[in-house]
């Protein structure tokens, strides 16, 4: 036997062949040693959660820009508004409008790369059931052609435990290979979505005040100011004194009559736009909680993935890899690459 | 103008800046904006004229900040749409591309089209006279390909997966 026939003798042959084979055997040990995949799909419902979250705020703010562009119009009207402010919200609303599309299309883009990866984390679980519709269509197969079907009874057991594993294995490989490369970006979307609420908290407080205006200037401020001067209860009743001038009387009463619904309203009005606010903020300050953990629950995933998604389970702290596991997986390999000469002992 | 307007004027505005501090310090400011409607209450045409103007220029300003700053972010978001659409991509080509699925569906279509093409050999099979006019040369040689590339494909799933289920211990 010469040094050549000796080597290859000694030698496994090493074809694409039997490294797919081996990859296949090493994948057997994730049958009882596979990392459970997080749970992407509650991370994508999340994600439209939050997506219709900042597009209902955006949505409320143009609402009441449209409410308030409509009285401040009539305002211009009547003369308790000028023309240039009008112009201004106009033109404000219609920016505002136009970078909320943008924000709205960001996050659109984004549920549907969270879709995406709840379907291929979905898919990932469906190695089993995938062999039996093989298997069912294997069989039409057959019959058509008048074979005899491949796949025996008990081959086709193992075969679902294999393709259960293997699937997984493939589906959290590519899992963490795109939620790695697109984690910087998640990231940057949640601040954002974060610096968005706190924006969009200034452009809530520019409403406020400006309603506090409109509503000031749409009671009339000199007549409030009248009202306010002549609304105590003192000076009423001093107008009905012994000596009191009755027509006067007469008059202060109508005039404080008339008023005082104008006043309440003015009041009610200031009381109804601050709670419009609060309500407002509040929604905004859970958004910008939302968006704290919608991207730290992205960043721990594709983490867990990216130490002990698919092949990465056989590391030492993902805690799959086992002596059991270990000796399956070495006989596996010695099974699937040389079953008949299990002589990997003597490679030099 | 009386030094009791200049007081009233001053008052109100130390209480919009008082607006402006506190907005700006993301804190309520409300109890300022009830006692710069108090100090408009109790100011003449004049002074109320010149707190008019001067609530209107903090209006501006905090609104112009604010547009600006939602602006800037919405220019943000928008560079981020490329990294999604690409990661959406890869996501659905790496979903599309698990091996048993896959297999499990292309083999599904090969199942469906074989019956399909026996079917129609069968339904030919007694009517063969008729074979000429019914189909051009060119169809048949088409049909044979197409049935031979199915021999093929079917052959070489059912090589790779009995290959895969001779090597999975029982």
């Amino acid at each position: 036997m010469n040094f050549k026939h000796q080597k290859e003798k000694m030698m496994l042959p090493v074809t694409r062949k039997s490294l797919t084979a081996a990859a296949y055997g090493l994948a057997l040990i994730f049958i009882s040693g596979c990392t459970t995949t997080p749970d992407i799909s509650g991370w994508a419902q999340n994600s439209a959660d939050l997506a219709g979250a900042v597009a209902n705020e955006g949505k409320q703010v143009i609402e009441r820009l449209d409410q308030n562009y409509a009285q401040y119009k009539i305002g211009t009207e009547e003369g308790w508004y000028k023309q240039d402010r009008l112009d201004k919200w106009k033109s404000r609303r219609a920016t505002f409008a136009t970078n909320k599309a943008d924000i709205d299309a960001t996050l659109e883009v984004m549920t549907g790369y969270a879709d995406a990866i709840a379907k291929l984390a979905a898919s990932g679980e469906t190695g089993e059931s995938a062999v039996e519709s093989i298997n069912d269509s294997i069989t039409n197969i057959v019959e058509t052609v008048g074979a005899s079907n491949p796949i025996s009874a008990t081959a086709l057991v193992a075969f679902k435990s294999f393709a259960a594993a293997f699937t997984k294995v493939q589906a959290q490989n590519s899992l963490a290979e795109v939620m790695i490369a697109v984690d910087g970006d998640v990231q940057s979307l949640g601040e954002v979505v974060e610096d968005a609420a706190m924006a969009q908290k200034k452009v809530i407080n520019a409403i406020r005040l400006q309603e506090f205006s409109m509503i000031l200037s749409r009671a009339g401020k000199k007549r409030m100011r009248w009202y306010e001067n002549n609304k105590g209860f003192q000076l009423i009743e001093n107008e009905f004194r012994d000596e009191a001038d009755p027509v006067k009387a007469h008059a202060v009463v109508a005039l404080v009559s008339q008023l005082e619904p104008r006043y309440r309203v003015r009041q009610q009005a200031q009381v109804d736009s601050i709670q419009w606010k609060k309500t407002r903020l509040a929604a905004l300050n859970n958004i910008v909680q939302a968006t704290e953990t919608w991207h730290k629950a992205h960043s721990d995933a594709a983490n867990v993935l990216q130490k002990c998604g698919g092949l990465r389970s056989l590391r030492v702290n993902c805690g799959n890899y086992t002596a059991a596991n270990l000796k399956l997986a070495a006989n596996q390999i010695r099974f699937v690459v040389a079953p008949e000469k299990p002589e990997l002992d003597a490679i030099p | 103008m009386t030094i009791e307007n200049n007081v009233v004027e001053a008052r109100g505005m130390a209480t919009l800046a008082k607006v402006r501090d506190a907005i700006v310090a993301s804190e309520d400011y409300e109890i300022f904006l009830n006692e710069f409607t108090q100090v408009m209450d109790g100011a003449n045409d004049e002074t109320q004229v010149r707190l008019t103007e001067a609530l209107d220029r903090l209006i501006d300003a905090t609104a112009d900040e604010a547009f600006a700053a939602y602006a800037a972010v919405a220019s943000r978001a928008r560079t981020l749409q490329d990294g999604f659409r690409l990661a959406t991509e890869v996501a659905n080509d790496s979903e599309s591309g698990l091996f048993f699925p896959a297999a499990a569906e292309h083999l599904g279509d090969v199942a469906a089209l074989l019956d399909q093409v026996a079917k129609a050999a069968k339904s030919i099979e007694g009517n063969i006279g008729n074979l000429g006019d019914s189909f051009k040369k060119g169809d048949v040689k088409n049909l044979l390909s197409e049935a031979k590339d199915i021999k093929d494909t079917v052959d070489g799933l059912l090589t790779t997966l009995n290959g895969i289920s001779d090597k999975v211990p029982a």
